[in-house]
């Protein structure tokens, strides 16, 4: 019988390794169907869900002993996707002779690079007219919507992590995929796979889970509120563009650590809004579709049973839910401040879209109010905060990653 | 880090955030006004 299961290395592998990490194998590969089936469904966001589900369900099955690179007279468990923990120039270069995905993992994530990536493109998709038109209002029900990047903090230190740990958990409650990746490789890259796959496992669950919050914490007469009274304010291309400009300048002066993520954001917005076609395809159909990709695929390669044994993962998949709670919670505090300020006027539910993740909080407030009232339109109004939101979990995160490092 | 000083730490990031947020509005109305002149 031991003869026959050495013809196929990954079973033989079952055995070889202690019985709860087998388990945790099993469940991921179960996990990895889950998403997948989740994406495929659009339960869970497709775009991120799909390539995960598959690079989870693939990397926990492909396992087999191979040598160790640092030591090839020994043998461990490995597969022949990637190995993140490479450290020193001789081991990368092995590494690249031996894992398919290690080219792709070198370049763009252990340098922050695809979040840079995926951030250009999410700045080439962006419509910046509300924010730029009623930057007031949209500033105004950011700030209270990063309550949840303020709280995890001390909430994290209380459980036993570290600063730089608890201000990459933080950042979760900002909402934003690539702000957290970039804030975990910055800060805790022991920890930037399992803050990133939960934070994107979350992510992908907002607009199915905020309705519910939605719904406990906002009556329907105040839900239905229309909004048809506001206008939107057109803005120039060339408003747009001399404020990308200046407002880069000004947050890279200010914090040179997260210049990458402010270059790429607004020049996504300067592409989009110069109008060059070329560019506009090339940073939205190639560059955001494909850093997608490779950014869910690669996340879920790296998401083997001995991350999920981790005693932490369990703490972070708590801190997770209560950040992005908090977080929530805060925006539609915010919403209910400037609809009592407006007299009624503003639904309170445009307060949710400032918790960014964009554009799905924006769609969430949207359809809640829709739901209530069927004359009430608020997804236009939404964005504005929704943009504010990644402007200011820009800022915040700026802040984190330079204080942290002074501590 | 005690929870108290790390509430405190995180609020300092919250209030400078904040600050950090109006220089960003005051640079849109004045981008806004500089456009529209020229």
């Amino acid at each position: 019988m031991e003869n026959f299961i050495s013809i196929f290395p990954g079973i033989q592998s079952f055995f070889q390794m202690p019985p709860e990490m087998a388990i945790a194998r099993l469940l991921l590969i179960g996990l990895g169907f889950l998403l997948l089936y989740l994406g495929c469904k659009d339960v869970l966001e497709p775009l991120i869900m799909v390539p995960m589900g598959v690079g989870i369900c693939l990397v926990n099955a492909g396992m087999l002993m191979m040598p160790d690179l640092a030591d090839p007279n020994k043998q461990k468990l490995g597969t022949m996707f990637l190995d993140s923990m490479v450290n020193t120039p001789t081991d990368h270069i092995n590494a690249l002779q031996v894992y398919f995905l290690q080219p792709i993992y070198a370049l763009t994530f252990s340098n922050g690079l695809i979040a840079c990536m995926v951030f250009l493109g999410i700045g080439a998709i962006t419509e910046l007219d509300f924010f730029v038109g009623n930057p007031k209002l949209s500033l105004m029900l950011a700030i209270p919507a990063e309550l949840g990047t303020f709280l995890t903090f001390p909430i994290a230190i209380a459980m036993g992590f570290t600063p730089r740990e608890s201000a990459a958990i933080a950042v979760i409650g900002g909402a934003d995929g690539p702000m957290v990746l970039f804030a975990s490789l910055q800060l805790a890259k022991n920890l930037f796979v399992p803050i990133s796959i939960i934070s994107y496992i979350y992510l992908s669950v907002v607009y199915s889970g905020y309705p519910y919050l939605i719904k406990a914490l906002v009556p329907k007469k105040l839900r239905g509120i229309p909004m048809k009274e506001m206008k939107i304010i057109k803005v120039s291309s060339e408003e747009k563009i001399a404020f990308s400009i200046v407002t880069g300048t000004v947050l890279s002066l200010l914090f040179p650590v997260a210049a990458p993520l402010f270059v790429s954001f607004f020049l996504g917005v300067i592409i989009r809004e110069s109008k060059v076609t070329r560019y506009i395809h090339f940073a939205d159909d190639v560059i955001l579709t494909g850093s997608t990709l490779f950014l869910g695929f690669l996340l879920g390669c790296l998401l083997s049973a001995d991350i999920v044994v981790n005693p932490q993962m369990f703490k972070l998949i708590v801190l997770g839910f209560v950040a992005l709670f908090l977080s929530g919670v805060g925006g539609l505090l915010g919403g209910y401040v400037v609809c009592w300020l407006s007299k009624g006027k503003i639904n309170p539910l445009i307060g949710i879209a400032g918790v960014s993740c964009v554009p799905s909080t924006a769609k969430v407030a949207h359809k809640c109010a829709n739901e209530a009232n069927e004359e009430a339109f608020i997804l236009p109004y939404a964005m504005g905060p929704n943009i504010a939101g990644v402007i200011t979990t820009a800022i915040l995160t700026a802040c984190y990653v330079t204080k942290v490092q002074m501590l | 880090m005690s929870v108290r000083d790390a509430f405190i730490f995180a609020l300092n990031i919250y209030l400078t955030g904040t600050a950090i947020t109006f220089i960003i509005w005051i640079l849109i109305v004045a981008v806004s006004r500089f456009t529209k002149k020229g």
